[in-house]
């Protein structure tokens, strides 16, 4: 088989929905000609969309050292190292491919998504905007313009983009998504809400617009809007300044209170904000997983949640029903407060780890069996108490 | 790896005395391979398929004799005719095991529609042919396909019981025209089902897959459908399988380019009857990914009954069993325990699994000297090997019924997914 008919029946494996078939029918005819561009071209982009990241890689250095000057091949192989979040060298392919092609409209949208996960979000809009004069209805520039408009803080403008993107890309499930973060940017949770829906509906198995209607079900509660617009603010800035905010919050409070120290009469005023930062570090660490407990009662957020936040959130809900049945009992039993209140640290300990894993685990796993474990301990330690105190007569 | 030339010996006796035990045929050839005895091995090879010319363990075997012989170009050929054979291959293997009949011997008129060149030696050259597709009749019935009660019943009444009676379609002014997606995890039997349907209604049936849909695009797809079509009219009562209807009925709204666009509009026309009558005319569509399938096609006189087919029952997976285990020396084997332990197994893991056992059974008969018979340890011991491959499928199924029901198309879905606690 040649490679032209090779590249065909690709084509048409890949229309039908089969990238599988479509790198096979590749592969086959790269056996023949292992150097074709054009078949090294869609080897690799077919490798990207099964996710096999190796080899997608391994065929777009193979495509850029058979045609260095195709601007087509730098652009795959940025396509492949953004895929494996290698953002660096990503950018750099992306400038290559630019340099051969300045009208090179795909290359200008992918590196404006680039840009954003570099956090430079004012090239990132320029980005899009170049991607944008050279082909208006490029799908990537504009999403990509949505959400660098949303980064650099201009909400009125960024909802414009979302809603121009919607309208001359009704189907597109990364439109609707977008449409759904400049909501919830605005506080508007129940449209950020509809806007999830409506990109899952498009595409149910999209975990990034799963985990948006997730946001979006959690932003009905006031006090999750503040911490959401403390994230949102966050992502504007680079990977080292947000870890220098965050130890500057955490040690805010120790500060404020040092200084009301060494200055008694500003203490009326300072310690109550410390206490504020206080309550806001601890909002931090377990409000979201709170709220899941809350979620397993709603009829989407049941499916929004993953395995592993369900497992968290039951273990939280089971935590805080037998904490208060056991110290009610104590009370009720005539052991006493101390009793009690000895029952509820241990629960509140516990919550704080089931708190801290609900906020911070990576993975599925972790958050699952690790969810588990400690609520068993503490579950034992809460019962040895419960049962020594009954017992002592 | 060594191998004593006495079990050789004592398998090509064993084989004497049983000529047509292809399974043994091929072990001995693997084994005369592994011994470099590769122009012997090629024999048996040759052997297997003279008996099953489009057996797929065969033409690996021949293919990898003939290159350890020398023989490249030979070789080459076994590699592409594997190739081209695969998934047809796969799916009949699938298909023998669903029914409770074996798999009809290969001198049998061929079921499945046979791409250009492929499985054929003598391609006929009927004008109205295209692509080697004609339409066959088929001799399996519904009662040959094991469990599948509630779809079984669905069509009977929507389709078979009206066909069968033209007064009553009359008197009701039902029309025969229409059809039917089947859908459900793969592996399941929704290909051998639509065979049983039309070998039920005695009609002939004419079958197109992904192969088929790819040639499509290819060449002028509209017009290749069309020929489809009119083959299938002129052969009418005549049942039109499309298998992954997904490939060819897909979403618009996931098309890059007008061009692809056109093929569906096609089959929205086609199956409109637009330009002819439909009548006698009834599709069945099977896929894997129902939500790839655009909505245009399931509004009344096009797909306008969606059946979900779920892996088998617990009697059904008996039977599966059972029939994966026939001509197979047994030995106490309780086949509803088995299927007790199988839960969400499609039809193809079943006989996967009965592969395995009786490859332990053999491994052990090899080791020992003696042949002894497949038995319940082996099944546990292959249990391990073997994993249900069909909720991955009700993963995805789930998201799809939670965020995108849009009309009740999954209820079928929901009511199941709710029955086994995963929703």
């Amino acid at each position: 088989m040649d490679s032209g008919e090779a590249l065909l029946r690709a084509r048409a494996y890949e229309s039908a929905g089969r990238p599988k078939e479509a790198l096979n029918e590749i592969r086959r005819a790269l056996a023949v000609d292992p150097e074709d561009p054009e078949l090294l071209f869609y080897a690799s982009r077919y490798a990207t969309e099964l996710d096999d990241h190796a080899d997608a890689m391994g065929y777009a250095k193979t495509l850029v050292g058979v045609a260095p000057d195709l601007p087509l091949a730098h652009f795959q192989l940025g396509v492949v190292y953004l895929s494996i979040n290698k953002v660096k060298e990503a950018e750099e392919a992306m400038r290559a491919a630019i340099g051969l092609d300045p009208q090179f409209d795909d290359a200008w949208a992918v590196l404006s998504i680039i840009l954003t996960k570099r956090s430079r979000h004012k090239e990132a809009l320029e980005a899009a905007e170049t991607a944008l004069a050279i082909d208006a209805e490029n799908s990537t520039a504009l999403n990509s313009r949505t959400v660098a408009l949303n980064n650099l803080g201009r909400r009125v403008d960024a909802m414009d983009a979302a809603k121009m993107a919607a309208r001359q890309l009704p189907d597109d499930t990364n439109t609707h998504q977008m449409m759904g973060w400049t909501a919830l940017r605005s506080g508007r949770a129940n449209d950020a809400m509809e806007s999830f829906k409506e990109a899952l509906r498009l595409d149910p198995t999209d975990q990034d617009a799963r985990e948006g209607l997730l946001e979006a079900l959690r932003g009905r509660f006031w006090p999750y809007r503040i911490l959401l617009n403390y994230y949102f603010w966050m992502s504007r800035f680079g990977t080292q300044a947000r870890w220098a905010i965050a130890i500057g919050i955490t040690i805010l409070p120790r500060a404020l209170r040092g200084i009301s120290a060494q200055y008694p009469q500003l203490g009326p005023f300072l310690l109550p904000l410390a206490a504020v930062v206080v309550i806001f570090i601890w909002t931090q660490w377990f409000l979201a997983p709170l709220i899941n407990v809350s979620l397993l009662f709603h009829k989407l957020g049941r499916y929004a949640l993953t395995k592993g936040q369900t497992a968290n959130a039951l273990c939280i809900l089971v935590l805080l029903a037998t904490t208060l049945v056991l110290s009610v009992g104590l009370l009720l039993a005539g052991r006493g407060t101390d009793a009690a209140s000895a029952v509820a640290i241990v629960g509140a300990i516990c919550l704080f780890c089931l708190g801290g894993l609900g906020t911070y685990s990576k993975t599925e796993g972790l958050l699952k069996w690790g969810s588990v474990a400690v609520l068993v301990i503490f579950e034992l330690i809460q019962l040895v108490v419960f049962l020594g105190v009954m017992l002592r007569s | 790896m060594s191998v004593d030339p006495s079990v050789i010996a004592a398998l090509r006796a064993a084989l004497a005395a049983d000529p047509e035990n292809i399974g043994m045929r091929l072990h001995v050839g693997q084994l005369l391979l592994s011994a470099n005895l590769a122009a012997e091995a090629l024999a048996e090879a040759t052997e297997v398929l003279n008996r099953q010319p489009t057996h797929a363990e065969g033409l690996k075997l021949a293919e990898l004799a003939a290159e350890a012989a020398g023989d490249p170009i030979r070789a080459n050929g076994y590699r592409r005719l594997r190739e081209a054979l695969g998934m047809a291959s796969a799916q009949n293997l699938i298909e023998s095991s669903l029914g409770s009949v074996p798999e009809p011997p290969a001198k049998a008129e061929p079921m499945r529609m046979t791409h250009r060149g492929g499985d054929e030696e003598e391609p006929e050259e009927d004008e109205g042919d295209i692509a080697g597709l004609r339409a066959v009749t088929s001799d399996i019935t519904l009662s040959q396909v094991a469990g599948m009660k509630d779809v079984k019943q669905r069509l009977e009444m929507a389709f078979l019981a009206p066909m069968r009676n033209p007064d009553l379609r009359k008197l009701y002014k039902k029309s025969l025209k229409g059809g039917l997606l089947l859908y459900g995890p793969p592996g399941c039997g929704k290909t051998f089902l639509a065979r049983a349907i039309a070998g039920e209604l005695g009609s002939k049936f004419l079958s197109i897959g992904l192969t088929d849909v790819v040639d499509m695009y290819i060449g002028e797809s509209e017009k290749n459908l069309h020929r489809v079509f009119e083959l299938a009219r002129r052969n009418k009562p005549c049942v039109l399988f499309i298998d992954e209807i997904d490939a060819l009925g897909r979403k618009r709204s996931l098309m890059r380019n007008s061009g692809e666009r056109n093929v569906v509009n096609q089959l929205l026309s086609e199956m409109d009857g637009v330009e002819a009558d439909n009548e006698g005319v009834y599709v069945l569509g099977a896929t894997n990914h129902p939500w790839d399938v655009d909505s245009a096609l399931r509004r009344p006189g096009r797909f306008d009954r969606t059946v979900l087919v779920l892996p088998p029952d617990a009697p059904a997976r008996a039977q599966i069993l059972e029939s994966a285990m026939e001509d197979r020396p047994v030995n106490k084997l309780d086949y509803q325990k088995l299927a007790d332990q199988a839960e969400d197994f499609s039809g193809a893991d079943l006989v996967h699994w009965a592969d395995a056992a009786s490859e332990n059974a053999m491994a052990d008969s090899i080791r020992t000297g003696t042949v002894r018979s497949v038995d319940m340890a082996d099944f546990k011991q292959a249990k391990k090997d073997v994993k249900p491959s069909t909720r991955p499928w009700f993963e995805t199924a789930k998201n799809f019924a939670v965020y995108a029901n849009e009309g009740g198309t999954y209820d079928d879905l929901i009511a199941y997914l709710k029955s086994r606690r995963w929703m």
